[in-house]
Formats: structure tokens, C-alpha cells, sequence
């Protein structure tokens, strides 16, 4: 499954907002609103996902077939016989954008309102996840005791490479910057 | 004995074979098993997957090291020989070519990622220098989805091969690659390069392919290739399958026939049926060979820019020749100010920027190819390299991302014989001056007899014609009553041959006051007489107004609407200036507290001849500073609020630096770097502002530094303290190797360390002095330090 989503229509949550801010105040900062705005307008969202089957026990997990230790995802996927793996990014155009910062006030505020937006992507691609029953949270690499390395097996697992043309840094970071790869379990039984 | 492809490319259409990946499924590869490891184990198996590509009618089978290179594989050699020898075998006897095949390194490169642009060469060039020992008949560079790893793989081939090159990119549905270039750039860098072929393979299946194969053929005079996947990739029932069959795809292959496509097979998804089914279906169509486009076209790595269409502004002021200030910062090595400039004209409307970095005490070489990186990491604009030492252009047109102005070369034969085989190398279009040994003839005649003189030589070099403007060179009237006329005779007379024109514009009114008057009216003269490229300040009204009004007078501007907008934005300005009258700040502690940063630099200004540099500094700055970092330390401020305060502090800073060079100094020295491994640096820019705010002088490495290079700028600038930031626990290790060999290289440093994966005890376990949870805490941790030390 390969998508593409309109960056312009992301909705930023006020939480999120707040706290990648670090502000306290829901009026927007000087400028905010201009940075969102060319931001949306920077981004190239996109997102795909496959649909994998899934098996859990002792403290691991098979993955289509891919065996992932890791305590915390075995329990978000304890009673899923399946999985979505999920890539999700907004592109080059924002790494651009961010490095077009020319002040460190708006480089802190085009980062922390493209995490916003990357977190308002996600959201997006797992409302259009076809599925008929449903979904847990996202769980993405380094969260917990999953591996930083799982990523790359959904990055691959996806097509997420030649699809959105993302890849991995010498030290295993993503590029693009804004990229998230995650899991999501299919519960047993209907919505 | 088979024909050398260069001889049979451009005279009948040719076939490409399809995807080799799930045919190998389909013949044992292993579940996670990479197809370039079926090669080693079972080579029989690929050469069979060749043969039935041969068999469906493919003229060219491509070998099975996509994923080989040696970053990859240490033994990639004993790959590439498994690989030529099962194609080599399956070629035998059947007049088939045998394409290597070359993918993407896996990394990207920098700015966007981590790996360096010239290690991305040596990568390529490590497998290409045994294409042809071992038998391949072409160079193909394949699914690349960035146009930088392109140029990479381009270079590493023409310096390690003397096989034809073939070019193949990945597009998605907005005609795009990933990393922004549109189809007409990545076609005029390819074919500057000197590409036999350029095309598409690989992304969203054919009917969303058409229009960027349409597109690739407009722009191309070489060949185009189209090899597009068998339709979007799903998993139905744990096996991957594409929505496109192959009669279906067998179809857009008639189609793409019929639009030109030189070279047509398949790429993921497709088999040796549907390239049978393609062959069977193309083969009523007559081939249509390529037709020579001869236009003047350069690059950035996002889009092309014809010169030729409309009058192109080059931005002149990235240029030290007059401009103190700028002199000052290239010799600092500081490139803000030249990022700055870079991106104020791209706003003012310029369309490409000269970019000369020519000072007799600074390292031109060194300092031109870091200026290219970093004006290319912000500003998209396609740039005008301008030196007159031919190794400065070398260096810069090779790693220059896509295809550049270079600027210049001129009659002699010293210049001709170094510029021109740059050009041939490299692709560009390059400014020709009519001058020679003997100077600028004075006649219109004479300057003509040279730009022909430049063109036998452009032809004899092998460079296209139409990569050659000329600047007929412009002499101030100042000087003589004549000079601006035979300019613009000669500009004339250049057209009339077909020839491009360029012109440094401001040199008509040297020595002459209002130089702008005499500027732009020449400008539209100029540009009547044929112009088509122009060196001017975007900056100066006068020079943008008249282009701007010649645009709209000659038909240029759809609906003056260029014009109008340039209008009500200068109205714009001038209301918010109006609007900002009433001034409410009256004091520069409230501006930097409030983080008003034009009201800090005009206070600054107004208060420094008064008070003086250190009461300033001393009872407004820092007091402001300290307050809004007390406020945020008690969660009454926000980092938005810190860093406006800051943002503010240095803006006043630097007008104090201004009226009294040193004041600002506060005699302590800070290295700040992001460890090796870690490309984020927000967090690090922040603490290099506040130290920055406290009038520390700060040097700052950057991000993914090695410990080595930590260790040498704290060693060589004597600083006191030392702060390191790393974001990710992958980089932990690095962070501990960093603070391990400073500790034993410069044992009197205190460093401090940060970052969202470091912790007070983790600082204290990698033997830190200091963590500093956030940017106040930085400075206030270092402030301890340093009293302590004393």
C-alpha cells in the first residue's frame, strides 16, 4: 500500500504542539504560523504499509516472518494475529527547508512544528489503513526495548526505500529526517 | 561478432530485459535473502533468468549486482564476477549486450545524509573499474532517486570506464525524484556529463510514467530509456504482486514507443512475458530516433533554467570585490553572511547567483567547494561559478549538484585548453569573454571575430555549441563615448549568428555617480538589443524595476501579473513599516528581554556612542539574559521565548562589535560539536547561540564530527571548555570515544556534555566534567567552571 497525503490538511494537535514547543501558551509564537504554512507547503508526505502476520511468545515476536526480541511489543501485540508495518514520511523538501533556517529561533520552531506535522502524517496513514477490525497504538523502533535496528526491517519490509526513498545513516539514523517507521497490531475480531 | 552498442543506440529502438527479483522467488531465493547472494550460491540460476529474458527478445540483459558495492560487501569483487560471468555465459553467441548494473550506495549523501559526496564516488568506482575486464558492453546506472548519488555514480563510471553510460531515475506521480529534481534538470546534468542514454525505471508503474517519459523526451538529445515497474508493489497472501499484467503493460510499451522511447523493458514486477509481449506489440511501430534539442540549458538539483527563453538575473553579490563585510566573513570562514546573500536574491528575483570567492589570502579551492556545498544546502538556484583559476572551477563544478554556469573562459589558449576540457568533463555552459592576449578589441568586428575564434575551439574541445554564451564585455562610458554602443552592437551582431549573450551590466557606469540610473536604462537597451542573461545586484530597485517592466512590455509577463505583484509587495513593506512606527520599546534590557530583535539592534545603536560598549553589554544585555533565564529555569518562560531573548542579544552584539571592534568578547573560548554519527544539531545551535549571547567566542564544528577533529580545534584554539551533544543512543559510544581521546589529547579543557539521550550519571560514566540538561544550564555550568578554574 503506497499513499500519498496532503500536507496541507494536517491538522497539528495542541498537545503535540505544546510539547515539542516546550510552550505553555496556546496563542501562536512570532512566526508560527508563517513556519507552519511553509512547511506544509515544503512537505512531500507519503506513506506505505504492508500487512504482515504476526506470532507472539516468550518475550519475542515473529514479524512476517522476521523474529524481533522485545518485551513491550510483544504485549501491544499480545492478541494480534496480524500487523501493519508502516512507513511514513514528509519527505526531502522539509530536510531543505529545515537547513534554510537561517536564525536558530526558526530553526527550533520549523523543527518542532515538523514533528508535529510528521506525528499529524502518521495519524493520517493509520486512519487509512484498510481494516475491518481494530488497530493498536503506532510502535516505532527505540521505543522501549525495541530495537533502533527493527527499523530497517520495515523500511525494507515496506518498499519504503524505493517507494519514499528513505534511507539509513552510517549511525542508523532515517533519512528523510521525518520519517517514522512503526508497527500496529491488528486485535482479533471486529470493530 | 556483436556491433558496439554506441554504434547500433540512436538507429533502431532496443529492448531491455525486466525484474530479476521475483523471478528468483520464484527459483529458490530465500526468505530476507538479498538476489546478489542467489548469485553466489546458485549462478546458474541467473544465468537461466538471462537466458529467458534473451529469449523474449531483450538486446540487453542486466547483470545481478543492483545491491553490490563494497560498503555493502567486503568480497564484493568475487560478486561481480559471479555476476558478469553468469550474464557473460548466458550472452554467448547471442548478440546480446550486457548492461552492469549499477543501484544506489543505500546512504545518502550529504547535506540531506551522512555520506560524503567524493566516498560516494570511490564506492561506485570500486565496482566499475572491472565492468569492462569482465565483460560488460555498458555502464547502467539505475533506480537512483537522488540526483547528487547520480552525478556520484556518472563521475566514478567516466573515470574508471570507457563504456557508455546509460541513466535511470526513479520519478513519482509529480514528475519529481525524491530529492526534488524534475526530469529537465536531471536531463541537462546527465547529458553535460556526457550520458549515452538517459530514462526512468522503477517507480509507480506505467501509466503514471508516461508523462515524465513524455517530458524526458522533450528535453533529452540522447536516447531515452523506459523501464517502468510492473504497476505498485501489494502483498496478497505473503507474496508480493503488481496490479499491471502484461498485455496491459505490453500496451503503455506501444505507447511509449510511439512517443520516442530508444530503450523500453521492465523493472519490478515485469518477467521475460511481458518483455515479449512488449516486443511483439512495439515492433509494427518505426523507431524515432532523438532529436538534437540545442538548447543552453544549466541546472540546480531541483530544476532547470533555460537561457534563451526569457532574460535570466544573475545574482552578482556573492562577489568579495568591494564588500568588506564580506571579505571579513570569508576570511573568518564564516558562511552565514554568504547563505544570507544567497538567499535574499533568489527572493529579490534573481534566477541564479554568481558565486566568487576569489581573495588573494584565503584558500579559493577549499573555500569555493564548502561555499557551493553550503549555498546548495539552502538555496536551490542554480549557481555561476566565477574564478579565473581553472582549479577552483574544477573543484567546484565537480561536486556541484547538477549542471552549473561556469564563468569564464575568454580567447587565449591557456584559457581555452583549461576551461574547456572542464566543460567537456563536467557539463556546464560557460561564459566566453570576446577578449584574448591582446585585451578587448574595440570594434564590434574584432570581438566577433573572437567569439568565432571561441567557437572552433568550443567545437574542437567537443563541447556542444550550445553550452557557450558569449559576453561581449562591457566598458564604462566613463571611458569612452562609444563603449555601451559597440557593447550593444556586438550583442546584436552575436544574435544574429544564433549566439547566446551575457553581461556584467554595473561595469557600463564605473567611476560615475548614480551608478543605478546609468545601470538600468542600459539594462533595457540591453535587453532590447537581445540580451539573455544578466549579472546585476537583485538588490538595487532601479536594476530589478527595469527588468521587471521590459518583462511586462515585451509579452514576458502573462498579464504583467510578475509586475503587479512586485508592486503590491514593495506596498506591502512600506505599510509595515508605517504600521511599526509607534516604538514602545525604549530601552535595549526590555528589547532583548522581549526578544525584540530590530528594536535591540536599533537601541543598540542609538545608546553605544552614549554609554559605551561595556556599561551596555554589562548592565542591559546580560541582566536581560539573566532574567529570561531565570524565568525559564522557573518555568515562566518558554526555549522560544529564551532563544528570541538570545536571538535579540546577538543582533545588539553585533552592533556593538561594529562600533567597537572587541568589546563583546568576554576572553573565554567554547568548542561546541555534535559527536560522530549524529546529524541533528538543533540543540547544539541553541547552546552555541546563548554562549554566543554571554560573548563567548564560539567555534563551532558542526554535526558528525570525529573525535579526532574534536581533539585538533580544542588543541589549536586553547578552549577552556569544550561542549558535545548527541541525540541518539546509537551515538552514545561515540560521545564516550570523543570525551576518552580529548581527555588524553588536551587534558585542561573542561567538557560539558548534553543531548536528549544523556543523563547526569551517564556524563559522570564516560568521565565528562559537566552535563547540562539544557542550553542555560550549558552556560551556567561553564560560567561555574570558569570562576572555579580561577
Amino acid at each position: 500500500m503506497w499513499e500519498r497525503i496532503d500536507a496541507r490538511r494536517l491538522h497539528i494537535d495542541p498537545a503535540e504542539r505544546r510539547a515539542r514547543l516546550g510552550c505553555g501558551s496556546a496563542e501562536p509564537l512570532v512566526g508560527e504560523n508563517e513556519c507552519a504554512e511553509m512547511l506544509k507547503g515544503a512537505a512531500d508526505a507519503a506513506f506505505c504499509a504492508t500487512r504482515v502476520p504476526v506470532s507472539v511468545g516468550n518475550g519475542a515476536v515473529s514479524l512476517g516472518g522476521e523474529l524481533i526480541e522485545s518485551e513491550s511489543l510483544s504485549r501491544v501485540l499480545s492478541g494480534c494475529d496480524e500487523a501493519y508495518l508502516l512507513a511514513v514520511t514528509l519527505g526531502f523538501g522539509i530536510d531543505r527547508a529545515l537547513m534554510r533556517a537561517t536564525d536558530t529561533y526558526g530553526a527550533f520552531l520549523a523543527d518542532a512544528i515538523s514533528d508535529c506535522l510528521i506525528e499529524a502524517a502518521a495519524d493520517e496513514a493509520c486512519s487509512r489503513l484498510e481494516c475491518k477490525e481494530l488497530l493498536t497504538n503506532r510502535f516505532s523502533p527505540g521505543y522501549a526495548d525495541l530495537d533502533l535496528s527493527v527499523g530497517r526491517y520495515i523500511i525494507s519490509a515496506t518498499g519504503a526505500d524505493r517507494l519514499l526513498g528513505v534511507r539509513f545513516t552510517h549511525s542508523g539514523l532515517m533519512t528523510p529526517k521525518k520519517t517514522v517507521s512503526a508497527i500496529v497490531g491488528i486485535k482479533r475480531g471486529r470493530k | 561478432m556483436k556491433k558496439d552498442l554506441r554504434e547500433v543506440l540512436g538507429t533502431r529502438r532496443l529492448i531491455c530485459d525486466g525484474g530479476m527479483g521475483s523471478l528468483l522467488v520464484e527459483r529458490g531465493l530465500r526468505a530476507g535473502e538479498a538476489p546478489e547472494n542467489m548469485g553466489m550460491r546458485a549462478p546458474e540460476v541467473i544465468e537461466s533468468v538471462h537466458r529467458a529474458y534473451i529469449e523474449a527478445g531483450a538486446d540487453i540483459i542486466t547483470t545481478n549486482t543492483f545491491g553490490v558495492n563494497s560498503l555493502k560487501y567486503p568480497d564484493y569483487i568475487d560478486y561481480l564476477e559471479a555476476a558478469l560471468g553468469a550474464a557473460r555465459r548466458a550472452a554467448s553467441g547471442t548478440g546480446a549486450y550486457i548492461a552492469f548494473d549499477v543501484g544506489p550506495t543505500g546512504r545518502m549523501l550529504k547535506p540531506l545524509g551522512d555520506l560524503d559526496f567524493e566516498d560516494a564516488v570511490s564506492v561506485f568506482a570500486d565496482s566499475i573499474k572491472h565492468a569492462e575486464e569482465l565483460g560488460a558492453d555498458l555502464i547502467l546506472i539505475e533506480t537512483m532517486t537522488d540526483m547528487y548519488e547520480t552525478k556520484a555514480a556518472v563521475l566514478a563510471a567516466r573515470e574508471n570506464s570507457t563504456l557508455p553510460i546509460f541513466v535511470s531515475n526513479v520519478y513519482d506521480e509529480s514528475g519529481k525524484m525524491m530529492t526534488g529534481a524534475t526530469p529537465e534538470a536531471m536531463v541537462a546534468m546527465l547529458e553535460g556529463l556526457g550520458v549515452a542514454a538517459v530514462g526512468l525505471n522503477c517507480s509507480l508503474g506505467p501509466s503514471r510514467a508516461l508523462p515524465v517519459l513524455g517530458r524526458l523526451i522533450d528535453a533529452a538529445s540522447v536516447p531515452v530509456i523506459f523501464n517502468p515497474n510492473a504497476g505498485v508493489p501489494e502483498v496478497k497472501d505473503g507474496k508480493t504482486v503488481y496490479n499491471v499484467g502484461a498485455d496491459e503493460y505490453a500496451e503503455y510499451m506501444l505507447r511509449a514507443a510511439e512517443m520516442g522511447a530508444s530503450v523500453i523493458g521492465g523493472c519490478c514486477g515485469t518477467t521475460p512475458g511481458y518483455i515479449g509481449a512488449s516486443v511483439a506489440k512495439s515492433a509494427k511501430i518505426p523507431y524515432t530516433p532523438p532529436v538534437l534539442k540545442g538548447k543552453t540549458v544549466v541546472s540546480s538539483y531541483t530544476h532547470a533554467l533555460v537561457i534563451g527563453e526569457a532574460p535570466v538575473v544573475v545574482g552578482e553579490r556573492i562577489n568579495p570585490t568591494g564588500k568588506p563585510k564580506l571579505k571579513a566573513a570569508l576570511r573568518e570562514g564564516n558562511l552565514s553572511y554568504v547563505l544570507g546573500e544567497a538567499l535574499s536574491q533568489v527572493d529579490e528575483g534573481a534566477d541564479a547567483l554568481d558565486v566568487n570567492f576569489g581573495l588573494p589570502d584565503i584558500d579559493e579551492v577549499a573555500m569555493m567547494r564548502r561555499g557551493i556545498f553550503e549555498i546548495q544546502s539552502v538555496c536551490d538556484a542554480p549557481l555561476q561559478i566565477d574564478s579565473a583559476r581553472p582549479e577552483v572551477l574544477e573543484a567546484a563544478m565537480r561536486i556541484y549538484n547538477g549542471k552549473p554556469l561556469v564563468n569564464s573562459v575568454c580567447a587565449s589558449a591557456e584559457s581555452l585548453s583549461s576551461v574547456l576540457p572542464l566543460v567537456k568533463k563536467y557539463g556546464g555552459v560557460v561564459i566566453a569573454l570576446t577578449m584574448d592576449e591582446n585585451g578587448i578589441p574595440d570594434t564590434v568586428d574584432g570581438r566577433v571575430a573572437i567569439a568565432e575564434r571561441i567557437m572552433e575551439c568550443v567545437r574542437m574541445y567537443g563541447v556542444r555549441e550550445c553550452d557557450v554564451v558569449f559576453d561581449p564585455l562591457c566598458l564604462t562610458v566613463a571611458s569612452g563615448d562609444n563603449n555601451a554602443r559597440v557593447t550593444l552592437d556586438t550583442v546584436r551582431a552575436l544574435k544574429e549568428r544564433g549566439y547566446k549573450c551575457s553581461l556584467g551590466v554595473s561595469n557600463v557606469s564605473f567611476g560615475l555617480p548614480e551608478r543605478d540610473v546609468i545601470n538600468s536604462a542600459f539594462y533595457t537597451v540591453a535587453l532590447s538589443a537581445g540580451l539573455d542573461l544578466a549579472i546585476i545586484n537583485p538588490h538595487s530597485a532601479a536594476m530589478m524595476n527595469a527588468h521587471r517592466a521590459y518583462m511586462a512590455l515585451s509579452g514576458r509577463d502573462a498579464a504583467c501579473s510578475d509586475y503587479v505583484a512586485r508592486v503590491i509587495k514593495l506596498g506591502a513593506t512600506d505599510a509595515s513599516v508605517r504600521s511599526q512606527a509607534p516604538l514602545t520599546i525604549t530601552t535595549l534590557r526590555v528589547a532583548v528581554e522581549k526578544g525584540m530583535r530590530e528594536d535591540a539592534v536599533r537601541l543598540a545603536r542609538e545608546a553605544v556612542p552614549e554609554k559605551g560598549a561595556l556599561d551596555l553589554i554589562n548592565g542591559e544585555i546580560i541582566p536581560a539574559l539573566d532574567a529570561v533565564g531565570l524565568a525559564f529555569e522557573g518555568g515562566r518562560a518558554y526555549l522560544p521565548q529564551l532563544l528570541m531573548a538570545a536571538e535579540a542579544a546577538s543582533a545588539a552584539f553585533e552592533v556593538i562589535k561594529e562600533c567597537v571592534p572587541g568589546a563583546t568578547d568576554n576572553g573565554h573560548t567554547v568548542v561546541l560539536a555534535t559527536v560522530k554519527g549524529d546529524i541533528h544539531d538543533i540543540g547544539k545551535n541553541i547552546v552555541k547561540l546563548l554562549f554566543e549571547s554571554y560573548g563567548y567566542k564560539v567555534l563551532d564544528l558542526g554535526r558528525d564530527v570525529p573525535a579526532e577533529r574534536v581533539a585538533d580545534a580544542v588543541r589549536e584554539s586553547g578552549a577552556e571548555i569544550l561542549g558535545l551533544s548527541a541525540l541518539m543512543t546509537t551515538t552514545v559510544g561515540s560521545m564516550a570515544d570523543t570525551v576518552r581521546l580529548v581527555k588524553r589529547e588536551c587534558p585542561r579543557v573542561k567538557i560539558i556534555v548534553g543531548g536528549a539521550v544523556m543523563t547526569e550519571s551517564l556524563a559522570r560514566d564516560i568521565g565528562a566534567d559537566g552535563y547540562a540538561p539544557d542550553a542555560i544550564g550549558g552556560v551556567k555550568v561553564a560560567a561555574d567552571m570558569l570562576a572555579f578554574g580561577k
